[in-house]
């Protein structure tokens, strides 16, 4: 059968999409979902295009339903994800819960989509329970979450659940290459790196992070420390972060702009602006903050590719293959190896603690070098 | 799109789509208006902030057919300092740009795809009830103050619209208060049609009516509701779930029954509510022929007034009500004389029209400390 469905366009969750089709052909609807599984495999994208089959058998993505979906217009479909800095406020939930109360506006179902659900605090995730306990006649409501452990019992117990697993390597690739059209090379980088996940994969293919590891594979395999050369790189990566959130930054004024020429001089327009603006601010620190994650994974990847390399193990185990010449000449001995990985991780919690990342950098660099 | 039509009757068909239009939501196409203009047709506009949907009609000449979606503020405000006569507006065939020209100005904006706007929604008639202009808006005006605005219990964020036998009432209250207005039906219905109307709508539909007179229809099925002027259509969503049985509330016999002009009742309240706490409390109390009401103030002082009263019944010792829910009961009595009535300190006052009948207003008193 040839369709033209939203569902062609999610990859690498067959079964999972088998799954909800089936649950839409045979009518079989329960009122609450919870899609689990990591971090950008596309749960989110799949709970969208399922909101739109609850609609649209066939997820068409044409009709005004399905479009409503996509931009959020459509009057029976609500869209949560954070808005406090890594949270669901309890105002999110109870402004959904006022809606609810309302009646339809069509006759089909109302959809609820709750993005990040983990990320819900307490006090909304309690407020959400009572609709769960209760629900509504023809509500769906599906809750995406990547951290099971953060996600109430009660809450869990309440829905049906459905997991996700990390995508394939091929599958991955394939998105990149394909969809997101990245340059065969960078992708293949981007996919060892990412671990499965495509939205990482994405952004470190678009970092700039690929571009400092020449030196940063120099200056590892380096015989002697050069302590301007680490503070090189340090900067090196720090502006890589900072380029990536410039480059958000104008992409977000120009949403600004537009949204404010479209409310200026209504009653709530600094409200909109304000609220915008905060987002945005949050986006750029998330992104900021996981450009330096990536960051790491990247020195970590090197130090690994020389501990396999060690083991005399294939070199297509290693992810740096087009460095391989460079790794081979390296003269490093295994317990420095390891006792490298152990620094990295070190320097990511420190990061993650919110030292600045210029000066974890650097410190970094000056152990790495001091150890061989 | 190339039309033309009067500054005078489009800033008001305006108007009335931008008023459901979103003031909050970040999705700027909520915070736009649509404007579609077919052959041989007068101009629709439509505004939406997905709860109410408003759609509005201006007479135009349409050269060219088409639609857009303009920032809905901008739009009023660009309309309102255009001089009265003529206002032509034309979109470039791609691009959506649109350009507004009076006789001696003109103005560019960008619209939005109209595919982008929801859809005007569709009510079909299931049940319709037709109503007088005039008593519709009493109705109106005698509850909306009375609507909860507390969103643990949604079922009071609106009033309820219902039919029973031959008239026909308006219902709300946010337990503090309860306030019923009737109005007779010349025709018995087979089925009594009940709808919660969310109180944005009730708003609204006020607005709606200022200028209106004659008989109106309100339909509605198990979604929404529409109410349709000559030119202007609202459709609101409603609210799901079940009204309180309000009629136990209502005492069957009261203790004591004073009859009040109304007026000089409200006016001696607001005298006195000067002097009240922060909560507006005031002491009623009766004696044989007047109603007392007193404020103090600790550390400030005490007013206090009698209003001449026919009294029958018991005589009521000290009960304290809020002084403006008082005032929000009288005021919507359209006699010139009320029916104040009392069964104690600790239980409801109730206030009534006395001739129609069409009028009931339960106040629960506050604690006197
Ligand atoms: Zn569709």
């Amino acid at each position: 059968m040839k369709d033209s469905s939203l569902w062609e366009q999610i990859k690498g969750h067959d079964k999972t999409v088998n799954l909800l089709r089936g649950v839409i052909d045979k009518k079989r609807l329960t009122h609450a979902y919870l899609f689990c599984g990591p971090r950008g495999v596309g749960k989110a994208k799949t709970a969208a295009t399922f909101a739109a089959a609850i609609n649209c058998d066939q997820a068409c993505g044409t009709c005004v339903s399905c479009r409503g979906i996509q931009n959020l217009t459509h009057p029976d479909f609500h869209y949560i994800s954070p808005e406090g800095t890594q949270t669901i406020l309890l105002s999110q939930v109870t402004d959904l819960i006022k809606k609810i109360h309302l009646t339809k506006q069509n006759n089909g179902y109302r959809v609820i989509i709750i993005d990040d659900a983990h990320k819900m605090l307490p006090v909304a995730a309690n407020a959400l329970l009572k609709v769960l306990e209760e629900p509504p006649e023809r509500v769906v409501f599906i809750l995406v979450a990547s951290d099971m452990n953060n996600v109430l019992s009660t809450i869990s117990s309440r829905c049906q659940r459905v997991n996700f697993s990390a995508l394939k390597v091929e599958v991955v690739r394939d998105i990149l290459i394909n969809d997101l059209k990245i340059s065969k090379d960078k992708a293949d980088l981007a996919v060892m790196l990412s671990g499965g996940m495509v939205g990482e994969a994405m952004e470190i293919a678009s970092s700039g992070l690929l571009k400092v590891r020449k030196t940063m594979v120099d200056a590892i395999v380096a015989e002697k420390p050069d302590t301007a050369r680490s503070v090189e790189l340090a900067s090196l990566l720090v502006a890589a972060a900072k380029k990536r959130t410039a480059k958000i930054k104008k992409d977000q004024e120009i949403e600004v702009k537009e949204a404010m020429s479209f409310v200026e001089g209504s009653r709530g327009a600094a409200t909109i602006k304000r609220n915008l603006e905060t987002r945005h601010h949050r986006e750029r620190a998330r992104v900021e903050h996981r450009c330096y994650q990536q960051a790491l994974v990247l020195v970590a990847s090197i130090y690994r590719d020389l501990l396999v390399l060690k083991e005399n193990a294939d070199e297509k185990f290693i992810a740096n293959v087009d460095l391989s010449f460079e790794l081979k000449s390296a003269k490093i001995e295994r317990a420095q190896l390891t006792s490298a990985l152990a620094n990295i991780d070190e320097a990511k919690q420190r990061i993650e603690q919110n030292v600045n990342p210029l000066l974890a950098f650097e410190n970094l660099f000056f152990t790495l070098e001091a150890v061989v | 799109m190339l039309i033309t039509l009067d500054q005078g009757s489009f800033l008001s068909a305006l108007q009335a789509a931008q008023r459901a239009s979103s003031t909050q939501s970040t999705l700027p196409i909520l915070s736009g208006i649509k404007i579609q203009a077919e052959k041989d047709g007068d101009l629709e506009i439509y505004g939406t902030d997905l709860e109410i949907s408003v759609k509005s009609k201006c007479p135009a000449r349409v050269e060219k057919p088409g639609s857009t979606v303009l920032p809905g503020r901008l739009l009023v405000d660009i309309v309102k300092h255009m001089p009265p006569g003529a206002i032509e507006i034309k979109t470039e065939e791609k691009a959506n740009n649109i350009e507004i020209k009076s006789e001696k100005s003109s103005f560019k904006i960008k619209g939005m795809q109209p595919e982008d706007f929801p859809a005007f929604p569709d009510v079909e008639a299931k049940q319709k009830i037709t109503v007088d202009v005039r008593q519709l808006t009493d109705m109106l005006k005698g509850t909306a103050k009375a609507i909860s605005k507390d969103e643990t219990r949604p079922v009071l964020t609106g009033a309820l619209l219902q039919e029973e036998d031959k008239s026909l009432l308006m219902v709300a209250t946010d337990s503090y208060r309860l306030a019923v207005k009737t109005v007779p039906m010349r025709t018995k219905k087979t089925e009594n049609t009940s709808l919660l109307i969310p109180q944005r709508a009730i708003e609204e539909i006020q607005k709606l009516l200022i200028n209106e007179s004659g008989k109106i229809d309100i339909t509605s099925d198990e979604n929404l509701m529409a109410i349709k002027t000559a030119n202007i259509e609202l459709i609101s969503r409603l609210i799901e779930g079940q009204f309180p049985k309000y009629k136990q509330l209502v005492p069957k016999e009261t203790t004591t029954s004073a009859e009040v002009n109304k007026d000089e009742l409200i006016a001696a309240v607001k005298r006195v509510a000067l002097m009240a706490q922060k909560n507006m409390s005031i002491k009623v109390s009766t004696d044989s022929s007047s109603i007392n009401i007193v404020a103090t103030t600790q550390g400030v002082g005490e007013a206090s007034e009698r209003v001449k009263a026919k009294i029958t019944g018991e005589k009521m010792g000290e009960i304290a009500f809020n002084a403006q829910f008082l005032i929000d009961g009288l005021q919507a009595i359209s006699e010139e004389k009320a029916l104040f009535e009392f069964t104690g300190p600790v239980n409801p006052g109730l206030i009534k029209s006395i001739k129609k009948k069409d009028y009931l207003y339960l106040l629960m008193p506050i604690r006197i400390s």
